[in-house]
């Protein structure tokens, strides 16, 4: 899951970002933002998350959550 | 085939200055979607204004005869009015023969290939020798300017696609799929009969992210659509080229509609179609123009090569619905293949 947070700080535009970050305080948290991290765990976890997650994730580490979730869920079907 | 497009060019960073966004997030939103120009209607400009300065240009050039036309089909989500059918609209206002079968169809960004199964459809009754396919949209009329999420990528066009019977009974192969639960992900909520558009359905309101738009104005989730894109769409590909028994490399050119430029390589990269057989360009030169994305796209890209050879294309729409589409044909020679400015 490194690489989810090293892909939140790129994408975010910032150095680091730590499990309790919260997504929504940063300036640069928009749809673009969204929409890129959304096609980044598409293709390297190969699972969706969904605007639904979205609205509901506040800090990094309940996304990470929701991206082990989907894949349990992937990996039980 | 012809493409008719505005001649209002607008371009993205004109425009940076309506969106309730720092101008760096906006300039990495056009780095990122390929953003540039986008072609928009001027003031009252309807669909079947397009359509028929798109049709008298080819009467005009001699491409189509007036009194030869079986059946007219209009693809389009911007009616002129609620009734009577914009192909009425159409048939009037160019004075075609009352033998002719009038239709409209309510589709989008899937409205190009859907028109042309309909077409095919047409044309396996014996007296239905000529097809007339009309896609067209003016769907920036109906998006807030001040909605960074759909504003920047629309665009308005038409096209016009003459379709007859060919000697040759080269197969056509075709799939299309529907999904009316998720209707909601791209929709315009007011203005039906359900919700009819009144002074509080015109009141712009902010989405939580900062775009601000009104119940009357298109309203686009684009993580779903996203998800639906990368989701859906691969494996109705896959399907087809399975039926058809080939494969990416044996296909000449994948002629997708153009969400925009993102999406679009994103869906190349996941069925491992090389960027150079895909076209993603449509949306930094003219918008997205939902069902006549596909035209402007071979009309682009694609006039020289189909004027005078044909090419084993794979054509996919996806989008409001959701509905998506793809067909295996081939394409060409072409009698006529242009792109025109509408003024």
């Amino acid at each position: 899951m490194e690489k989810l947070y090293q892909e939140l700080a790129n994408i975010l535009e910032v150095d680091e970002v730590s499990p309790d970050s919260k997504l929504k305080e940063y300036d640069t948290w928009d749809s673009l933002a969204a929409l890129s991290l959304v096609a980044f765990v598409r293709t390297k976890f190969h699972v969706a998350i969904t605007s639904e997650d979205l609205a509901r994730v506040r800090t990094a580490s309940e996304l990470e959550a929701v991206v082990t979730s989907r894949q349990s869920e992937a990996l039980s079907v | 085939m012809l493409a008719v497009v505005p001649a209002n060019t607008r371009s993205f960073v004109d425009e940076m200055e309506n969106f309730n966004f720092p101008r760096s997030r906006s300039l990495k939103l056009k780095q990122v979607m390929g953003y540039d120009q986008h072609r928009i209607v001027d003031g009252e400009v309807c669909s079947s204004d397009l359509a028929c300065f798109g049709m008298e240009h080819l009467f005009k050039l001699g491409l189509v005869d007036r009194d030869c036309i079986d059946a007219l089909i209009v693809v389009t989500q911007t009616p002129d009015h609620f009734l009577p059918p914009t192909s009425s609209i159409i048939h009037g206002r160019l004075g075609l023969k009352q033998d002719l079968f009038c239709l409209d169809i309510t589709q989008g960004c899937a409205g190009f290939v859907i028109g042309l199964l309909q077409s095919f459809m047409m044309l396996d009754q014996e007296n239905v020798r000529k097809v007339i396919l009309v896609n067209v949209d003016v769907l920036s009329r109906k998006i807030s300017p001040h909605d960074r999420n759909s504003y920047p990528l629309t665009g308005d066009a038409a096209s016009i696609t003459v379709i007859e019977r060919s000697e040759d009974e080269a197969t056509i192969h075709a799939n299309l799929k529907t999904d009316g639960t998720r209707r909601e992900a791209l929709m315009i909520p007011a203005g039906g009969f359900r919700m009819p558009s009144t002074a509080s359905t015109a009141v712009l309101e902010d989405d939580g992210e900062h775009n601000l738009r009104a119940k009357d104005h298109l309203r686009m989730d684009g993580t779903a659509v996203f998800n639906f894109v990368q989701v859906d769409v691969p494996p109705l590909i896959e399907d087809l080229l399975r039926t058809a028994g080939t494969c990416v490399c044996d296909v000449d050119s994948f002629l997708f509609h153009q969400p925009n430029r993102f999406m679009l390589e994103k869906l190349a990269d996941r069925l491992n179609i090389p960027y150079a057989k895909m076209p993603s360009n449509v949306v930094e030169h003219y918008g997205n123009s939902s069902g006549v994305t596909i035209p402007v796209a071979i009309t682009h890209n694609l006039r020289e090569t189909l004027l005078s050879s044909s090419i084993k294309a794979c054509l996919a729409g996806f989008g409001v619905g959701l509905t998506w589409s793809s067909m295996l044909l081939r394409l060409g020679p072409l009698n006529f293949c242009d792109l025109l400015e509408f003024s």
